[in-house]
């Protein structure tokens, strides 16, 4: 018994991605008595503006599971590294009606809807499926930094004079952060399309 | 003069010694002289890790570009043509239109003005023998003259725009 239940518990725990981020413990009232309730950290409201010009908000990832990252489409480090990444990313899932991708520019002065138009199109992708947005500058720092937990912000010190990680961030249903991989290397980014398959099953075993 | 031929001849032992097995399984060397077989090497163990370093991010590791953003240096027919054209461009970079296979490219590639003569041409000889399937070496000397003329182009370039 006390067995099966460990190996149960066990198999939940490998099944089940993480929730990260901070947590507060709050107290609710529920049906007159006061009960403990768990607040996750989520992805705070946004809107910004993708390759074919249209607002890009929290409403558009209601019921999908997506993967963020930050980039500029000038920089010569590492984002042409993670942008082949995402592609494998893309291609595995670009039919799935319940995945999106999300990538930000972080140079939004240089990035505008046209810059990230060409872009988008020479990389042969849809926005039906992948979104690269633009907007106000402090905006997408702040959602990068407080809502992703990535470092994203300008330094005249580094190469293309952004310094920014290269991670990609997978987001839930609920929009919580349940994975962070390094979009540089291939095994990572094995890793997060296995965890998408996990975390779609997750719902669609719910 | 005797110094470094010493060191020649100890490098090319050292290398007879660990690069055996390689040198049996690469016929596409054997046509090449001793010397130049073993300078060849040197080229391209230096040139990989110096492409790996600065070209690979957008060429990627494998030469083979991404999508229609970064050209292909694999199987590119730019780079056999356009010799000087592409040596420049790893120190000044390249802008504008470019067409490769028959893609029109257009993705500023940036300057790199710190990158040496002697890495310039360790970094072509591995282009070109690796991705372009010309065996050669791109020596130093050849660098130098190329770099003489694109100098020369940028300064006249400037020159033009600020008359």
């Amino acid at each position: 018994m006390l067995i099966g239940i460990i190996l149960v518990s066990c198999s939940q725990n490998e099944s089940r991605l993480p929730i990260l981020g901070r947590k507060e413990i709050k107290s609710v009232t529920f049906d007159g008595k006061i009960k403990a309730d768990t607040i996750y950290h989520t992805i705070r409201d946004f809107s910004f503006t993708d390759q074919d010009g249209v607002t890009i908000s929290q409403d558009i990832f209601k019921d999908k599971i997506y993967v963020a990252d930050f980039f500029f489409t000038t920089c010569p480090t590492i984002c042409p590294i993670m942008k082949r990444q995402m592609l494998r990313v893309y291609e595995k899932y670009k039919d799935n009606p319940d995945v999106l991708i999300l990538s930000h520019t972080i140079d939004p002065d240089y990035d505008s809807v046209e810059v990230l138009h060409e872009f988008a199109d020479r990389l042969g992708v849809s926005s039906k499926t992948w979104h690269f947005v633009t907007g106000n500058k402090d905006s997408i720092y702040d959602i990068g930094q407080n809502s992703y937990m990535v470092t994203a912000r300008q330094d005249p010190d580094e190469p293309g004079g952004y310094l920014h990680s290269g991670a990609f961030l997978l987001i839930d249903k609920d929009r919580r952060v349940r994975g962070i991989y390094d979009g540089t290397i291939e095994e990572k980014v094995d890793l997060l399309m296995k965890d998408m398959d996990k975390l779609l099953k997750e719902y669609a075993g719910e | 003069m005797r110094k470094p031929l010493s060191l020649f001849l100890l490098i090319y032992l050292v290398s007879m010694l660990s690069s055996c097995d390689q040198d049996s399984k690469s016929d596409r060397f054997d046509h090449l002289d001793f010397r130049t077989k073993i300078r060849l090497r040197q080229y391209l163990g230096e040139g990989k890790r110096l492409y790996d370093l600065h070209c690979a991010n957008c060429h990627q590791v494998d030469g083979q570009g991404l999508a229609r953003l970064y050209p292909p240096l694999k199987g590119s027919d730019y780079l056999l043509p356009n010799k000087q054209k592409v040596i420049c461009g790893m120190r000044y970079g390249q802008k504008g239109e470019l067409m490769v296979n028959g893609i029109l490219f257009n993705q500023e590639m940036p300057p790199n003005p710190t990158i040496t003569d002697l890495e310039i041409a360790e970094i072509a000889t591995y282009v070109y023998t690796e991705f372009a399937d010309s065996i050669q070496i791109v020596t130093i000397h050849e660098v130098e003259a190329i770099m003489r003329l694109c100098a020369q182009d940028t300064l006249s370039n400037a020159t033009l725009k600020n008359p």
